[in-house]
C-alpha cells in the first residue's frame, strides 16, 4: 500500500495497463506535450512516446471516432475528455457508434474503449462546465458507467475499465484529484466493474452516494452518530451495471434509505436507485425512500448560489433525521 | 490560452509571425488605407470599448451577492 493522490492513482493505472498490454494507448487534448490539462497523464509522453500518447486537435467527435475505429481494429484506446462536459460534442460517436457497434454487428465488433475525464460540480466553473454528465450515458444500453470515489477505486476501476471489452464511460472529478488515500501497489490489483461497496456500516438508515456526495455523507454520518443515528453508507461505484444486490441487502437491514445525488434530481441517478429499492424491498421499508439531489437549475457562477445548488451537509443531515423520525 | 509564450506547442517565431496576422490590427490598417477611419477615430472606438468593459467590471464588483431566488431565474422564459 502507498498513500497517493487520486490523480496519481489514475496515472499509475494508465502506466500499469500500458505496460501490460501494448494495444493500450491514450488520446486526447493536451494529454502529451502539456502532460494533461489536470496532469493525470503526467510523464506518459516521455515514458511511452508519441505513438501511444497522442495529442489531438480540439475536436471531440473526431478523436472519439478515431478511438471507436481503433477499438474495432483491435486496439484498446483510452480517450481523455478535458472535462466530461465536452463529451457532449462526441455524443454521436459514443452513443451511436461505440455503444451500438457490438450489437449491430452481431458481436463481431466489440468496442474496448474507455472515455475518461473529470465531471460533476467543481469550484465556480459555472453552468456549462459543472454538469453531472453520467446522466447522459447510463441510460444507453451497451455502455458501462463508472464514478470512482476514492484513489483506490480510481486505480482499480480504471484498470478494469481498460481490460473490459465494452465501451466504459469513466467520470472522475476536478475536486477529487488532490484527495489522498491508500492504494495497493500490486500491478494485478483491480476492482471489478459492477460491484458496490459499503463504506460505513450502520443500522438505522442506508445512505447511497458517490463522489463528492459520499465524502459529504461520511461527514454527516460522523455528526449523526453523536445524535445516536447509525448510518450505513453504500457507494455503487459503477452506475451501470448497478449492483442493486448490495444496495437492497443494506436496505433490508436498515429499513430506510436516503439517496444522494449532486446533479439535478429530475430523472437522475437517485430516481433510478430509489425505484430499484422500492421494487425490490418495498416490504422491508419503514419509510418511503428519500432523495436529496441538486436543484433543477443550471449551475450558477456566483459562489453563494453555487453552494445552494448542490446538497449541503445540513440538507443531507435533515433528510436523514426526518426519515429516522428525529 | 495554453501556449502564450510559444513554449509548449509552437516556436516563438510562429507566435510572432501569427501576431502579424492579428485580424484587429489588419482591419485597422485596412481602414486607414482605404481612408474609412483616421487615427483619432480608432482611438475613440478603443476608448469606448475599454470604458464599457471597465464599467461592467466595476458594476460586477460593486454588486451585492445575488439573492437565493436568482438560482432559478431565467432557466426558462416565462
Amino acid at each position: 500500500m502507498s498513500i497517493i493522490t487520486y490523480r496519481e492513482a489514475l496515472n499509475q493505472a494508465l502506466r500499469e495497463e500500458m505496460d501490460r498490454d501494448p494495444r493500450v494507448f491514450v488520446m486526447g487534448e493536451e494529454v502529451g506535450l502539456y502532460d494533461g490539462a489536470y496532469k493525470v497523464t503526467q510523464g506518459l509522453l516521455k515514458a511511452y512516446g508519441e505513438k501511444r500518447i497522442i495529442d489531438t486537435p480540439i475536436c471531440e467527435s473526431g478523436f472519439t471516432g478515431v478511438g471507436v475505429g481503433a477499438a474495432m481494429l483491435g486496439l484498446r484506446p483510452v480517450i481523455e475528455m478535458m472535462t466530461f462536459n465536452f463529451s457532449i460534442l462526441a455524443l454521436d460517436q459514443i452513443v451511436n457508434s461505440a455503444a451500438k457497434m457490438c450489437y449491430m454487428s452481431g458481436g463481431q465488433y466489440p468496442i474496448p474503449l474507455v472515455v475518461r475525464g473529470p465531471g460533476g460540480p467543481a469550484a465556480q466553473l459555472a453552468a456549462q462546465h459543472s454538469q453531472s454528465m453520467e446522466t447522459y450515458f447510463y441510460h444507453v444500453p451497451g455502455l458501462k458507467v463508472v464514478r470512482p470515489t476514492t484513489p483506490a477505486d480510481a486505480k482499480g476501476l480504471l484498470k478494469s475499465a481498460i481490460r473490459d471489452d465494452n465501451p466504459v464511460i469513466f467520470i472522475e472529478a476536478e475536486t477529487l484529484y488532490a484527495v489522498k488515500g491508500e492504494v495497493p501497489d500490486d500491478p494485478d490489483f483491480t476492482i471489478p466493474l459492477g460491484k458496490a461497496i459499503v463504506r460505513r456500516e450502520g443500522t438505522d438508515v442506508t445512505v447511497v452516494a458517490y463522489m463528492g456526495m459520499m465524502y459529504r455523507a461520511m461527514e454527516v454520518a460522523e455528526e449523526l452518530a453523536k445524535e445516536g443515528i447509525s448510518c450505513e453508507l453504500v457507494d455503487p461505484r459503477t452506475l451501470r451495471p448497478m449492483d442493486t444486490d448490495t444496495i437492497v441487502s443494506s436496505v433490508r437491514k436498515t429499513h430506510r434509505a436516503v439517496v444522494l445525488e449532486a446533479g439535478a434530481g429530475f430523472a437522475g441517478m437517485g430516481s433510478e436507485i430509489a425505484s430499484e429499492i422500492t421494487e425490490e424491498a418495498f416490504d422491508d421499508l419503514d419509510a418511503p425512500v428519500m432523495r436529496v439531489t441538486g436543484e433543477n437549475a443550471p449551475m450558477p457562477y456566483a459562489k453563494n448560489l453555487e453552494q445552494l445548488k448542490t446538497p449541503s451537509r445540513a440538507k443531507i443531515a435533515d433528510a436523514i433525521r426526518r426519515i429516522c423520525n428525529r | 490560452m495554453r501556449d502564450p509564450a510559444g513554449s509548449v506547442y509552437r516556436t516563438k517565431e510562429e507566435v510572432e509571425r501569427e501576431k502579424e496576422r492579428d485580424p484587429i490590427a489588419m482591419f485597422t490598417e485596412r481602414c486607414y488605407r482605404d481612408g474609412i477611419l483616421g487615427e483619432a477615430d480608432v482611438k475613440l472606438v478603443e476608448k469606448e470599448v475599454f470604458d464599457r468593459v471597465d464599467e461592467a467590471v466595476a458594476f460586477a464588483e460593486a454588486s451585492p451577492e445575488p439573492p437565493p431566488e436568482e438560482l432559478f431565474t431565467d432557466v426558462y422564459k416565462d
